[in-house]
């Protein structure tokens, strides 16, 4: 039991007797777990999960959607431009994704031309059909920063770096929870924001990886109070696929060495 | 299953509740849903009307797979996590029901589906084009490979059952804005020995059979999940099974 239950408001012993009820409860359902489910492990921040993602995917690059064709063979084709490759195709060259229209069902637009993606995808089926690791949480959006130039800022600023916007994956992670006594009307919370795990912070290193995520760009630094709720699960472009580099090459020298 | 056990945990005394909700809200059967919208609504060209898109009548039936789910969870026991789920949906304010038609023709598997020329062939029963006989047809996928036919190798694996336990596919509406077929496919690789595993597949099943009749996605009670304001505790025992992250209040088990 990672999960961390803030109880402040109650007495000490009746947190401890909850927290043993809680702990009786759940071991059955660990005990009783098959083999593949006890292999894995929780994940405590969003690399964690970026690196599941990785070892589960057979095709990794990050693009742009070129077109989006929906043929007569239940079919839905999504045209990539691959502009860099990690696992399963070539950069400069187009990646066509094959998805079972009946996940298009009532016309949903699960991508949009010219989007940029950060593609993590299962290797596809005899039939050709293929999806994001994960549903679409393995299609990670990368963004232009929005931060506004000043209007005394000359052309010559250079543009913030497009950057991987990873809160889909955020949302994966256990998270503490504090709940507040219920308020009178208008009255203001008991307590700031809870805990938020999984966030990556200026120099959080994920275990595995060799990458430092302060290169990452911080783009919500001047969020307003709505934002406040939004971590910064965030990086640049650069230091994830530097990172999904690292973790295939470690991956391939395993493989290597592996008899 | 748990669900019994669970219901007798929530009648703890109050204070104690107040820490538990967050493990258990997922066994939310026996509390009020909390859902949004429509999931689509009508507009032209194709529709012929701007109404929410529904079914018609609101009496959909379902059809389970004759075979079993998985070695641990068998025909009968896989057709009674498929009723809990669904029944959940039956609520007096509603006028759709949800029920039980009776199975499919065949146990449905890669043997018997493929991709054609004009798409993924299931067996007959299992078509969209048969749905004034069977609406909703429910597949157990026992070895994943319906699963894996459809959205790609390995994606029927146990460690992606967050995701793929349960998919689903609206695969008929007519102009009309009338959803008249739906098919869900369980991964029977996603159940095993233990209850929970069982449990959450079930969980899963709920939000997918909401999809399929019509619902969309609810951000009630948001804040439970930013932290932005602070949740309340009864924000927190009103999170909506519709809201779209996928939180079963505890780590999944796999």
């Amino acid at each position: 039991m990672d999960r961390i239950l803030r109880t402040s408001f109650l007495p000490r012993a009746l947190s401890i007797l909850a927290l043993l009820i809680l702990a009786l409860l759940m071991a059955p359902l660990a005990h009783g777990q098959v083999a593949p489910a006890e292999s894995v492990v929780q994940p405590q921040t969003v690399v964690d999960i970026l690196h599941q993602f990785s070892d589960k995917a057979d095709i990794i690059f990050a693009g742009q959607v070129l077109a989006i064709r929906r043929t007569n063979n239940g079919v839905v084709e999504v045209e990539f431009r691959v502009d860099q490759a990690i696992r399963g195709c070539t950069a400069g060259t187009p990646y066509i994704l094959r998805e079972w229209a009946g996940l298009w069902a009532g016309d949903s637009q699960r991508y949009r031309v010219g989007q940029r993606l950060l593609m993590l995808l299962h290797a596809p089926s005899a039939a050709g059909m293929s999806s994001p690791v994960g549903g679409l949480d393995g299609a990670i959006p990368i963004r232009q920063s929005s931060v506004a130039l000043a209007p005394e800022d000359d052309l010559a600023t250079p543009p913030q770096p497009p950057y991987v916007d990873l809160r889909w994956l955020g949302a994966r992670l256990p998270r503490a929870v504090s709940y507040q006594s219920e308020p009178a009307p208008g009255a203001k919370p008991v307590e700031s924001q809870p805990l938020f795990f999984g966030q990556l912070a200026p120099d959080a290193t994920a275990s595995g990886s060799i990458v430092n995520f302060s290169a990452s760009q911080p783009v919500l630094n001047n969020a307003s109070v709505s934002d406040a709720s939004v971590p910064a699960q965030q990086a640049s472009v650069n230091a994830v696929m530097d990172m999904l580099n690292s973790w295939q090459s470690s991956q391939e020298k395993a493989q290597h060495v592996a008899p | 299953m748990l669900l019994p056990d669970l219901r007798l945990w929530l009648r703890l005394s109050g204070r104690l509740r107040i820490v538990l909700p967050v493990v258990f809200c997922c066994f939310a059967a026996a509390a009020p849903l909390w859902a949004g919208g429509p999931r689509w609504v009508g507009g032209r060209p194709y529709f012929t009307t701007e109404a929410p898109v529904r079914w018609y009548p609101g009496h959909p039936l379902y059809f389970t797979d004759p075979g079993d789910l998985s070695s641990s969870v068998n025909h009968a026991a896989a057709d009674a996590l498929v009723a809990a789920a669904a029944n959940v949906w039956n609520v007096p304010t509603a006028s759709l029901v949800l029920s039980r038609g009776g199975a499919l023709d065949e146990h449905v598997s890669g043997a018997n589906t493929f991709l054609g020329p004009s798409g993924v062939i299931f067996p007959a029963d299992v078509q969209s084009t048969n749905y004034l006989a069977k609406q909703i047809a429910v597949i157990y996928d026992s070895d994943g490979s319906i699963t894996d036919l459809l959205l790609g190798n390995g994606a029927s694996d146990p460690t992606s059952c967050l995701q793929n336990a349960v998919t689903e596919s609206v695969d008929s509406i007519s102009p009309s804005a009338i959803i008249q077929h739906a098919i869900l496919v369980l991964n029977g690789r996603c159940t095993g020995p233990a209850p929970a595993q069982q449990t959450q597949l079930q969980y899963q099943l709920m939000r997918a059979f909401g999809r399929i009749i019509g619902l969309g996605w609810s951000q009630t009670n948001d804040n439970v999940f930013t932290g932005s304001p602070q949740a309340t505790f009864n924000q927190a025992m009103h999170w909506p099974v519709m809201h779209p992250i996928d939180i079963i209040c505890g780590p999944y088990t796999y």
